[in-house]
């Protein structure tokens, strides 16, 4: 009865219990369902994220000026082009991602349903900010990575985060190449009745709105003037479509949204093979297009991270231009990314 | 010989070749997947054998005991020159370079 089929066949019944969301009522008509209606029944308005946010070590992260980048570009641009290029700090988050606005309201959720424990499929910084967050509301904590190819060698920046979980108390499952990882997880969600924390529920959406809002008043208060552009790292469209909401719900000023994904272009993302030879574990093509043509293959019946709906452009970077960026990240500006923390997920 | 409630990692086949989804590359559908997972030994062992453990959440979990004390052994690689060649690129095209003394 656990073979791979039937435990597939058991997903959405093992989803219902574990996420407290029956999605099946925002089904409508032929092949609808209603986005907005299941946003806005998860029951956090966006002043009530924040302030979660605030007491659990969450947000209000600085927004800096690169201005040897923008430099760097003006020196190669049209005159007139060129725009102030800004970073949001997000590094400065407790276990030193944005993925801590996520975990920060999921967990909140999964202590207010009465859950023991929560659990997240995540071989990034999403499973250091869940182990974090888990930690500060007495949760139990698993966090499920791939993280080795068959033989056994790992992906460093992914142990690296194996290890940051294991600081913060959370049991670590670490699976070889392949997207069974769903079923391992499946697996352990009935196995232990704990909540999953998924980063496409609307809690791990709706914790990002807050980046959204406090980029507007960023800008505002730095500027005196809202941002004409705001590029947002796109892998499976949770950081675009959280932060563009908040930004709907902090100006009805039209900013264009831009998504920017690492094109891993010829890198299968279940290849055995293939696993080593990327040098990003997220924020890259390979879960950025599939997940913008198809969200709900994610880890819930429907997900709350939805790139179409706010996407104005997108643009891809090869590796090698982001290497040749976060190179010279303390010359640029002291924190544009950080290696170790930034471009895992 | 390792003792009962060591701290201990276990790897374990999850699926066989055959038993894994359909619509994977080939390079993948001839390898298991296999997990690994840390816990406390439940029953002294040798390296090697089939061990249960208990995990930090008080779950068992069976798997061939491959390691005692398991470390973080993992590196970033070798230094990479080219690093040295942005770093040239980068200041030259911002404040001249060698000029800028």
């Amino acid at each position: 009865m656990n073979d791979y089929n039937q435990v597939m066949e058991r997903k959405n019944q093992i989803m219902k219990d574990c996420v407290g969301i029956d999605y099946d009522q925002y089904e409508y008509g032929y092949h609808a369902f209603d986005y907005e209606a299941m946003m806005n029944d998860c029951g956090f308005t966006l002043n009530q994220v924040r302030e979660i946010q605030s007491q659990y070590g969450v947000g209000s992260t600085p927004l800096k000026e690169c201005k040897n980048i923008t430099a760097l570009v003006r020196s190669v641009s049209k005159p007139g082009y060129g725009a102030r290029i800004f970073i949001k700090d997000e590094a400065l988050n407790d276990s030193g991602s944005f993925k801590a606005r996520r975990a920060s309201i999921a967990c909140y959720q999964a202590k207010q349903l009465g859950f023991k424990g929560v659990i997240a499929a995540t071989s990034g910084n999403y499973g250091a900010a869940v182990a974090s967050q888990a930690a500060k509301h007495g949760l139990k904590c698993i966090i499920v990575q791939e993280c080795y190819d068959s033989n056994g060698i790992g992906q460093p920046e992914i142990i690296e985060k194996a290890r940051a979980c294991e600081a913060y108390g959370a049991e670590v499952v670490q699976l070889s190449v392949g997207p069974e990882l769903f079923y391992k997880f499946l697996l352990l969600l009935e196995e232990t009745g704990y909540f999953n924390a998924s980063l496409y529920t609307p809690y791990g959406i709706m914790g990002i709105e807050s980046l959204g809002a406090e980029l507007i008043e960023d800008c505002l208060r730095q500027t005196g003037k809202l941002p004409s552009t705001v590029v947002c790292t796109n892998a499976g469209g949770g950081n675009l479509t959280g932060t563009a909401r908040g930004i709907r719900k902090s100006t009805s000023a039209r900013i264009e949204i831009i998504g920017a994904s690492v094109n891993l272009k010829g890198l299968h993302m279940a290849s055995d093979i293939d696993f080593n030879k990327k040098s990003f574990t997220t924020g890259h093509t390979g879960f950025g297009l599939p997940f913008m043509i198809h969200p709900d293959r994610s880890d819930v019946p429907r997900s709350a991270g939805r790139p179409l709906r706010y996407i104005d452009r997108y643009v891809t970077v090869n590796q090698g231009e982001v290497f040749f960026l976060t190179c010279r990240k303390h010359f640029f500006s002291g924190g544009f990314f950080d290696c170790t923390r930034n471009e895992t997920g | 010989m390792i003792e009962k409630n060591s701290w201990v990692q276990i790897q374990k086949i999850v699926l066989e070749p055959q038993d894994r989804a359909t619509h994977l590359p080939e390079e993948t559908k001839k390898v298991p997947l296999i997990m690994w997972v840390k816990g406390r030994l439940q029953q002294s062992a040798e390296l090697g054998s089939l061990v249960q453990i208990k995990t930090l959440t008080g779950r068992i979990e069976s798997g061939v005991l491959i390691c005692k004390n398991p470390s973080y052994l993992h590196t970033y690689g070798t230094f990479i020159p080219e690093i040295l060649e942005i770093d040239r690129i980068v200041k030259n095209q911002l404040f001249g370079g060698d000029s800028n003394e």
